[in-house]
């Protein structure tokens, strides 16, 4: 006998290409991580399921990258920042800002995906509309 | 485990050194370190390379037995260490472990990196292959991006400020002045700092490391050995390691490193010291901010307060703890393998009175702080000295 791999990777990245952010769910103490974890963080089971969470959360901290690597010149300057979602979890994305509007602490924030790209890089954080 | 000390320690020019290789620079610092330690050729047991990424800066994997190749050591082992920006600090650690262990008794623990071949785009690019490929760096983060967003968080816990920032680079840069290895010997002012080019908000070039060719070597053996040895030595009174999340998102607090919080514990209390008997410290200020972090982390300050230290002359040599007294990263440059490597070649020279223009006074213990990633990886050391 040996252990099947999770794809939690590929698992989070089918998620992100449907306009859905996951976590994993412990099915032993229910603890949520996000992104997605093949081993509960809090008590070590390897038992994991995926949950779809709240796409929203507010800014704790960001940056505006200048200089920037070959395939993200065209880009800059970009705004790129740490999110906490609604549940507690984090997870790093680009900002799309309206004109004028600027980054700052504890900022409204809900998920907007990129049509044009696949994968975690289609990742995009949007003021929150009500 | 065996006591260990190093007896010898080489170091290269740090700059923009041209069409040369990282093997011909690590080559160059081993033999360097292997002649102050006056050891023979056939004494060397083991190598220890540590380097980021030959293959991406010159095309060449499989580049450890390039090393005992050209020092005419064939036949020896050769291992790569590769942990980011602490590759180097690691190939030291992993040397000290296996001299320590009985299975060496001769050492050579290098630390080497070739960068300016490339653009820095490119520079950037390869950098940041050492954060997290899925969940950051496929969104455009670099490392000058991550240790901002450390900066900004810190300044809203703190107030830590850019002036703050900046005087940690006026600061290495005064103390780079009298290192003639070191790729800066320039001194710049505060206002020239917070106005130079924007790399990633709030961080500017000066708060930044620059690109850095270059390579540093220490031989290492036993202690009982190194007693008998007439040559200059340190021992190594203790070393510490620890990892945390590859993404800076994944930890509950980034206004400082868990990494160097529990590698520098450790590190105490295997040598039995207090922060406070630390005399001089080299840390790893590949950004200003990670200066002040690793200071408040390694607890010479407590959170929130290095950045005000620093401004007040605290971390200059003649302070309350001197940091960086060789330039650090900032002045002395950043050749990403050489670099944990260069710091202990520092605390080596300060210890035995070898320091030039820079020596400090009356120093008993010196302490290396060397970080990898956004601070995945942190090693430390501290080290005593020998006489």
């Amino acid at each position: 006998m040996h252990r099947e791999v999770v794809q939690i990777v590929k698992s989070y990245e089918d998620a992100i290409n449907q306009n859905r952010i996951i976590g994993s769910i412990c099915e032993d103490c229910e603890t949520i991580s996000v992104p997605p974890r093949a081993v509960c963080k809090k008590c070590w089971s390897d038992k994991i399921d995926f949950t779809t969470v709240e796409p929203q959360g507010k800014l704790i901290t960001w940056t505006v990258i200048h200089i920037a690597p070959p395939t993200y010149v065209d880009k800059a300057p970009y705004i790129l920042g740490i999110v906490e979602l609604l549940n507690g979890e984090r997870l790093t994305g680009l900002l799309r800002l309206p004109e004028g509007v600027e980054p700052e602490f504890d900022m409204e924030v809900e998920a907007a995906f990129e049509e044009s790209l696949e994968g975690a890089q289609r990742l995009r954080w949007i003021p929150y509309h009500k | 485990m065996r006591e260990v000390g190093i007896v010898g320690v080489g170091m290269t020019k740090f700059g923009v050194l041209g069409r040369v290789t990282s093997r011909e620079l690590a080559t160059t610092a081993a033999r360097e370190a292997m002649e102050m330690a006056n050891i023979k050729r056939e004494d060397v047991d083991a190598i220890y390379n540590g380097i980021l990424s030959p293959d991406i800066f010159e095309h060449q994997m499989h580049s450890a037995p390039g090393i005992p190749d050209y020092l005419g050591l064939n036949n020896i082992p050769s291992t790569r260490v590769e942990a980011a920006c602490a590759s180097g600090g690691l190939a030291v650690m992993q040397g000290i472990i296996s001299v320590a262990s009985g299975l060496y008794d001769t050492v050579v623990a290098t630390g080497s990196e070739k960068m300016t071949n490339l653009p820095t785009s490119h520079v950037t690019e390869a950098l940041a292959m050492c954060a997290d490929d899925v969940y950051e760096v496929s969104l455009g983060i670099t490392f000058p991006g991550a240790f901002a967003m450390v900066a900004r968080a810190h300044e809203r816990k703190y107030g830590t400020n850019a002036e703050m920032r900046a005087a940690v680079a006026v600061k290495n840069h005064k103390h780079g002045l009298h290192n003639p290895l070191a790729q800066f010997q320039k001194e710049i002012t505060i206002e020239k700092a917070m106005n130079s080019l924007m790399i990633a908000d709030p961080l500017t070039l000066y708060d930044c490391s620059p690109i850095t060719d270059g390579a540093a070597a220490v031989v290492i053996v036993p202690w009982e050995k190194a007693k008998k040895m007439d040559g200059p030595k340190m021992k190594v009174s203790s070393f510490a390691q620890a990892s945390d999340t590859m993404s800076l998102h994944d930890r509950p607090d980034i206004t400082g490193f868990k990494t160097t919080q529990v590698a520098a514990r450790k590190a105490f209390e295997r040598a039995n010291l207090k922060v406070t008997d630390i005399d001089f410290v080299e840390v790893h200020d590949c950004f200003t901010i990670a200066e002040l972090v690793a200071l408040e982390d390694i607890g010479f300050f407590e959170k929130g307060k290095a950045g005000s230290a620093t401004l007040a002359g605290d971390t200059t040599r003649g302070g309350y703890i001197p940091v960086n007294i060789s330039g650090g990263l900032k002045s002395k440059g950043h050749p990403i393998g050489a670099t944990g490597v260069s710091q202990v070649v520092e605390v080596f020279k300060q210890l035995n009175g070898m320091a030039g223009q820079r020596q400090l006074k009356d120093v008993n213990y010196g302490m290396t702080q060397n970080l990898g990633g956004s601070g995945s990886t942190i090693v430390c050391h501290i080290f005593e000295r020998g006489d």
